[in-house]
């Protein structure tokens, strides 16, 4: 086994993994350090109930990039996305509310709420797909800088203007709106019914510890939208096997191209030399070196915990050490004898083939997020599950299935502490199945097996600090030319040769994809490895 | 030489009047109500007790505006304020004894910097940003912003869209003082110390704030009301405007409830801009955008007024003597808490209470050895559920009075009489629509270019000699004037 690279890869989650494929396949000798037994970082399926697979943290697709998918050859390497079917809102009194793939199945269901609402839907839709274009453009580049004189640096940002300019007033004016308010008020422009308002609101609050009525939340609106002109199929969607089956395949396409992968080798230290990062110290006393270290794991962990605040410069210290997690949300997943119907549309149709959205009302998100605020977790949480069984029967027996429930708000800083979260284990389940339960009455009996993740026990497995999915908040101010920090935004850092590639950079979390790879183009473009 | 008719004799309204009438223009300014200054006027609300003012600071006032239109004004450092709980205070602002000298002097340092920019941008108009724009003046903005250098505009854009209690726990461990300094910055928000982009809002208060005027806004008022008549403009009060009389496309005048009909070439509005373009312009004269965009401006009043006369002085359990502002906010949550009420339609117990006694620099305002306690109280929201019943207006004053008595014990037992207004008691009254004094909510999306909305020429609409006038349109919140100068600069 070598022991000099041209790059080491800290963490081998989906973008250690797709940034380490993009290396190899250029040519570069790479290693990925994975600290757990299994690859996929936060993308990840385990069978911890025999023969029930969880897709324990991350569960769907979201915005994974074409390109991705096209430079990597990952469907030749196993990658296989069925769409989801429908977003379903389930009511206990009314009749609930399915978003279909089909507008006019759409437009009837929305009608039953409002039939104002119904008749705007496709015109919001519209607005919104020629907004994801202008956004598309800002996640497939490296951020844009706007300290910087240089003529490329400048060149970017009028381009981006001019973009702007392009839109015309009208879809300007709703950009803008986009990029500032809070998701209440920015629907509230468009729609009446608060039924619909809730499951498009809860898009702007995932995995950050802000609340449907906090401004700045609206913008995640367009991610929705993002993903159907990539084409839906490939954009939203559940993969066969689980998310950790998205990893394993750029997993086997970085292998392809040569790259060298190690499970259960927990990193140390970065090896720092006169401000330059040479290698990596593993816990068990292995030096490896490299000529570049590229570190996926998030800004705190690698830049307090791996390199030492003793190599980084005062300013970038602070602004590593103010860079906010707060992590607020949770995973609750099932294994069960049997399906649990909902009440208000029983059996197994199409329309639990999607996401189902536990949010009933706008009042409902925005009193969850205010237990949270105060260090509880929702009493009433909004829930986001989804059916892996439905959509890959090999995910579970044959007639039994698994769930999987993504839970916010769990904030992470519980006023007992966040290291009194385990105490709090079970009780923030039983709220989970509890409120479930409203809409599923048969679902307490039918559970065999579940498996509670709280923000402490994803920091603590996964290594994200405070349990923040994303790496780190995705606030106005972390986001673009200031993720992680201003000035240090575009994948580089204070020590040369270190790297980021994680969420924690440009443009962020999901499973995307698009921080590995831009990292990895920016790195070869650079001449950094 | 125009004909021009000011619509409101606010502040705003006034200022524009005035530098219009200076100009040579011909300017008639209309009032409903039987005086002038609107939220700005002193009044008699106890016999022998006068306020100076719904809004009761005029350190905001611009000394821009002051110092063009030649306005006799008495300047005075803006008096100390004790940020009180019942156990413990703080006293901050300039030249005072400060709590946490060095924090205090390092943020202190901060909003200098900020202000330095600040004060170029909001005197002001913004440039436009729609698709027909001038490329020149977005540039000069561009300019300006990055003239700033690099370090301190990178700076604004980190703690722009902070909530503001995040960024005023990077200089302050104490919880007492960020609740106090939070506390005036969310003024005429929609938002809560905890919400992201509030820094924003409290950075723009800063930045207006400058020295404090003598008699306060009412005093602000009498001046502009006497630069008026010198330079003779006419004041016409007791004269409701029913409607904006047009000529094809553009505006031709006004007609008064009275009947009167008066032709002007301009027309401006100094009242607040969702009632003058949605009740004053007949709907068929509204163009379909500019309709819309006005409907979407978001104007949700969440603040009431309570105005005390006390028998002797405000005495603070925990800080003796006698105090010219007072600001009651608890802990950044408890501000919070109070915050969250107002989402569920509803209003807390315990209120944020910003208070001055001008009583203590203008003992005439009541009789000798008593006191005028002016309240503005935060997070009172315009829509209650259940609405404003006389029951629910008693409420809110026992709530009042409950905060006032946790840091001063015993003054209710010298309250001798008081006025309470409550969001739509200030909408009937003054016109506000959803009784916001600011006639459109401080919000990263209302402030600047988007101020009321975005894509507007700004101050001038889409209707040929109607202006805005008033504080929808920039620099916008905050006892200014400068909305209605830089619109009549414009006109």
């Amino acid at each position: 086994m070598a022991t000099s690279y041209d790059a080491i890869i800290i963490g081998g989650g989906h973008n250690g993994l797709v940034c380490a494929a993009y290396l190899a396949k250029a040519g570069r000798k790479v290693l990925v350090l994975e600290r757990r037994h299994v690859l996929g970082g936060a993308a990840v399926t385990e069978e911890l109930y025999p023969g029930f697979k969880y897709t324990v943290c991350s569960y769907v697709v979201s915005l994974l990039r074409p390109y991705i998918i096209r430079d990597l050859d990952l469907v030749r390497h196993g990658l296989q996305i069925t769409p989801l079917e429908c977003s379903y809102t389930p009511d206990v009194e009314g009749p609930g509310l399915c978003r279909w793939p089909d507008p006019h199945k759409t437009r009837e269901e929305i009608q039953r709420y409002s039939k104002r609402d119904a008749d705007v839907y496709p015109e919001f839709g519209r607005a919104m797909g020629r907004l994801a274009r202008f956004a598309k453009e800002i996640i497939d580049n490296p951020a844009p800088d706007p300290a910087s004189w240089r003529p490329s640096d400048l060149m970017q940002l009028l381009g981006l203007g001019r973009r702007f300019r392009d839109l015309g007033d009208d879809l300007g004016a709703i950009q803008f709106k986009l990029s500032t308010m809070s998701a209440v008020d920015f629907l509230d422009e468009w729609f009446e019914s608060d039924f619909l308002k809730s499951p498009m609101s809860v898009s702007g609050i995932i995995g950050t510890m802000l609340g449907v009525r906090s401004p700045g939340t609206a913008y995640v609106l367009l991610h929705h939208y993002m993903g159907e002109i990539d084409g839906a199929s490939r954009a939203w969607g559940f993969a066969k096997g689980g998310n950790g089956a998205v990893s394993m395949s750029i997993a086997r396409a970085a292998q392809a191209f040569g790259a060298e992968i190690r499970t259960e080798a927990p990193v140390h230290k970065v090896l720092v030399k006169g401000n330059r990062a040479t290698g990596v110290v593993l816990e068990n006393g292995d030096e490896l070196s490299a000529r570049a270290v590229i570190s996926s794991c998030d800004p705190r962990l690698t830049f307090l915990r791996f390199v030492g605040e003793e190599h980084l410069p005062d300013d970038f210290a602070t602004g590593i050490k103010r860079y906010k997690f707060r992590g607020s949300s949770g995973k609750v997943n099932l294994s069960l004898d049997r399906f649990p119907e909902f009440k208000d549309r029983p059996g197994i149709g199409m329309h639990v083939m999607g996401d189902i959205a536990i949010c009933p009302g706008l009042d409902y998100l925005e009193r969850a997020y205010d237990e949270a605020k105060y260090g509880d977790f929702s009493s009433r949480p909004y829930m986001n599950v989804v059916f892996p069984s439905l959509l890959d029967p090999e995910m579970a027996p044959p007639g039994k299935h698994v769930a999987s429930i993504f839970v916010q708000y769990a904030p992470y800083d519980i006023k007992e502490g966040p290291e009194h979260w385990p105490e709090r284990r079970e009780a923030f389940g039983d709220a989970v199945i509890d409120t479930l339960s409203h809409y599923c009455p048969t679902l307490k009996e039918s559970i065999l097996h579940r498996q509670v993740l709280t923000p402490w026990d994803i920091e603590q497995e996964f290594g994200l600090s405070e349990g923040n999915i994303f790496q780190g908040e995705l606030s106005l101010e972390q986001l673009l030319f200031q993720r992680p920090t201003s000035g240090w935004a575009r994948y580089s850092t204070p020590v040369r040769n270190l790297w980021m590639c994680g969420s924690g950079a440009h443009p962020g979390g999901g499973v995307m994809g698009a921080p590995g790879a831009l990292a990895a183009k920016t790195l070869l473009a650079q001449g950094g490895v | 030489m125009a004909r021009v008719i000011v619509i409101g004799a606010g502040h705003n309204g006034l200022s524009a009047a005035v530098r219009l009438a200076r100009a040579k223009h011909t300017v008639t300014v209309l009032e409903a109500r039987s005086e002038p200054g609107g939220v700005a006027a002193g009044a008699e609300f106890h016999p022998g007790y006068r306020h100076q003012g719904v809004l009761h600071d005029a350190s905001t006032f611009s000394e821009a505006v002051s110092k063009d239109l030649g306005l006799a004004l008495t300047r005075r450092p803006l008096p100390h304020a004790v940020i009180a709980t019942a156990e413990t205070s703080r006293i901050v602002g300039e030249g005072a004894e400060v709590a946490d000298p060095a924090a205090h002097s390092a943020w202190r340092k901060r909003l200098a910097e900020i202000k330095k920019y600040a004060a170029s941008v909001l005197a002001e108009a913004p440039p436009r940003t729609d698709a027909d724009a001038p490329l020149l003046p977005l540039a000069k903005s561009a300019w300006q912003f990055r003239r700033l250098g690099n370090a301190t505009m990178m700076e604004l854009l980190r703690i722009g869209p902070m909530a503001v209690d995040d960024w005023l726990a990077e200089f302050f461990d104490d919880p007492v003082l960020r609740a106090g300094l939070a506390l005036e910055g969310l003024h005429g928000t929609w938002m809560g110390p905890r919400s992201p982009t509030s820094t924003a809002t409290l950075l723009l208060l800063e930045s207006l704030r400058g020295a404090d005027v003598l008699g306060g806004p009412a005093a602000v008022v009498k001046a502009l009301v006497d630069a008026l008549k010198a330079a003779g403009g006419t004041l016409r009060c007791d004269a409701r405007v029913k409607r904006v009389t047009m000529a094809g496309r553009a505006a031709s005048g006004v007609e008064l409830e009275s009947g009167d009909v008066i032709a002007a070439d301009h027309v401006l509005l100094g009242c607040d801009a969702k009632a003058g373009l949605l009740d004053l312009v007949d709907p068929l004269d509204l163009p379909p955008a500019l309709e819309r965009d006005i409907q979407d401006v978001r104007a949700r009043g969440l603040a009431a007024k309570v105005h005390l006369a006390l028998s002797g002085p405000l005495d603070l359990a925990s800080r003796p003597g006698a105090h010219e502002r007072v600001l009651v906010a608890g802990l950044p949550n408890d501000l919070e808490r109070a915050f969250d009420q107002v989402k569920y339609r509803s209003f807390a117990d315990r209120l944020p209470l910003d208070i001055r006694v001008p009583t203590v620099s203008d003992p005439s305002l009541a009789p000798s050895g008593h006191h005028v306690v002016s309240i503005l109280v935060h997070a009172v929201p315009y829509v209650l559920d259940g609405g404003w019943t006389e029951d629910a207006k008693e409420r809110l004053h026992r709530a009042v009075l409950g905060t006032l008595e946790s840091v001063a014990p015993g003054v209710s037992g010298r309250v001798v009489g008081s006025e309470v207004l409550t969001p739509a008691d200030l909408a009937a009254r003054f016109s506000l629509p959803q009784g916001h004094l600011w006639h459109g909510e401080l919000a990263i999306d209302q402030l600047f270019v988007a101020r009321p909305f975005l894509g507007t020429a700004q101050y001038a609409t889409a209707i040929p000699g109607l202006w805005l006038a008033s504080s929808a349109a920039h620099p916008g919140g905050g006892f200014t004037g400068l909305s209605g100068w830089i619109a009549a600069g414009r006109l």
